[in-house]
């Protein structure tokens, strides 16, 4: 994918894609998947409301984790999968934004309630 | 009754079934527990190895091969003109199905072998099966966060548990019914009967679904054959088929449109019926999520109402619509392709009224069969048709 460096690329970014059409999406693709126009990346606002959320209780190798998880619509028209902290629940307003997560550190999106 | 006449120069009918039981060690490979299925339809059939023009075989990921249908057709001694596998997930055996159909109805197959099958228990580690299985989300953008099959699902019920105001109760009504269709069926996996409460005490896997909201992972394989020939009233007809593909992940889904209604009105609308005009269903359960959702978007059960359906006695042997009276996926187990498969030959027993001591009281006629692959990313939806009045009636048309 050409200029998407998002965060799965180790860019501290969430980027997004519109088409000269007016629609967005969030997985990247080589062109907008609803009328094959040319693709354009933008860096979405981080407001938006949490879809569906889940608490994944995963084992392996003998340890133990909850991995909280959402699908949040930014207010921007987007729908993104995050990891989520504890205090949100579905229908949230959060703030989404890329944290290190893990003992890799590794960059993922993230969401929080948003301050009132 | 619509008078939607199939358009084709032969019917499609299924003349062999054959199902191995399900459970987390049956001690054979992938390609011997696809063998003794294949052999067991065939024999069903009345037809050996070498009677079968055409091999369609789903994906086995304990064996992972890029030629599945080739591989089992020299295993058991066939020499088909035409060899293929297919791989749409969960809705794999139901697609291959579809196909069988499709090219009996155009005359360009007599006797078609269809089978799934692998040790998807005993083959590999659970760790290793989740993470394959894991696959079917975004690579970068979804399974890069921890997530799985189980999480996917779980965002699909959490929503739903938010839209309708429902309770984990509703839902686990549904894993109830499963469980007790099971304990009538010597193959099944999981034959304790389970409550309600049981379903709710069980360990967490994903929010809001706990271990008995999941199907489990299983050995155990299933095959079938489809011919142009009706084998003396005992062929069950494939009077219709539908599909839909609206997504592959659960991030672009539309939730209020998965693609099951138009899969289901184009089998039914095929077939020429109504949904009051089926007597028996059987519908992928992956989890009980995926079952609510399914029975709620053919119109089965209205917005929100499965799980209180279940609860009020619709889907077992007695109510309106009998449902996987094998026990479905959550508890006849799920091996994958097969796992998909099991609901069809169930169907089909029932329909022929071989089913034995889980034989319905009234021997249903028409099945109306549902699966979903991926995160209710592919659909694909049968009907099925025991009845001779309607196997003259399609020829009077044709003729």
């Amino acid at each position: 994918m050409i200029h998407h460096e998002d965060w799965s690329r180790g860019e501290p970014r969430i980027l997004a894609q519109r088409c000269p059409a007016g629609h967005v999406w969030y997985l990247p693709r080589l062109r907008c998947p609803k009328c094959g126009g040319e693709p354009t990346s933008f860096e979405p606002g981080e407001a938006g409301t949490v879809f569906a959320l889940t608490s994944l209780h995963r084992r392996t190798d003998g340890t133990a984790e909850v991995l909280r998880i959402a699908l949040v619509d930014l207010d921007d028209g987007v729908r993104l999968m995050t990891r989520a902290s504890d205090s949100v629940e579905v229908g949230s307003r959060v703030a989404v934004s890329v944290g290190a997560i893990g003992p890799h550190e590794r960059l993922l999106p993230k969401c929080e309630v948003l301050s009132a | 009754m619509t008078d939607a006449a199939p358009k084709f120069p032969a019917d499609a009918h299924i003349t062999g079934v054959g199902l191995t039981a399900f459970g987390k060690d049956l001690g054979m490979s992938a390609l011997e527990l696809q063998g003794t299925a294949a052999f067991a339809a065939l024999d069903d059939a009345g037809l050996t190895a070498r009677d079968v023009d055409t091999v369609i075989a789903g994906y086995a990921t304990t064996i992972q091969h890029i030629m599945p249908a080739n591989l089992l057709a020299e295993y058991i001694g066939a020499r088909p003109d035409k060899a293929f596998g297919m791989s749409v997930g969960g809705a794999s055996g139901l697609g291959m199905v579809a196909e069988a159909a499709r090219l009996v109805r155009r005359e360009e197959a007599g006797t078609v072998l269809v089978v799934g099958g692998e040790n998807r228990a005993s083959g590999q580690s659970r760790d290793a099966a989740i993470a394959t299985l894991a696959q079917v989300g975004h690579a970068t953008h979804e399974v890069a966060l921890g997530a799985n099959i189980p999480a996917y699902y779980a965002l699909l019920a959490s929503e739903y548990l938010h839209r309708y105001g429902a309770s984990r109760e509703d839902l686990a009504q549904l894993a109830v019914q499963m469980r007790a269709h099971a304990g009538t069926h010597p193959g099944a996996q999981f034959t304790k009967p389970s409550t309600v409460e049981d379903v709710l005490a069980a360990p967490a896997i994903a929010e809001p679904l706990g271990l008995l909201d999941c199907c489990p992972v299983s050995d155990g394989g299933a095959a079938f054959v489809i011919s142009n020939r009706t084998d003396g009233g005992r062929g069950v007809r494939i009077a219709g088929t539908g599909q839909a593909n609206r997504h592959q992940h659960v991030s672009e889904a539309d939730f209020t449109d998965f693609g099951a209604r138009e899969s289901s009105q184009r089998a039914l609308a095929e077939a020429g019926i109504g949904l009051g005009e089926i007597d028996v269903l059987g519908i992928y359960d992956s989890f009980t999520v995926t079952l609510a959702i399914l029975l709620e978007e053919i119109g089965i059960a209205a917005p929100g109402t499965a799980g209180s359906m279940a609860g009020s006695g619709a889907f077992s042997a007695s109510g309106r619509y009998p449902l996987n009276l094998h026990g479905g996926l959550l508890s006849y187990g799920h091996s994958g392709v097969a796992g998909g498969m099991a609901h069809l030959v169930e169907v089909v027993t029932q329909i022929r009224g071989e089913a034995g001591a889980r034989q319905l009281a009234h021997r249903p006629r028409r099945g109306l069969l549902h699966a979903d692959g991926g995160v209710l990313s592919a659909h694909i939806s049968l009907v099925v048709d025991g009845s001779p009045e309607t196997h003259r009636r399609a020829t009077e048309v044709i003729a």
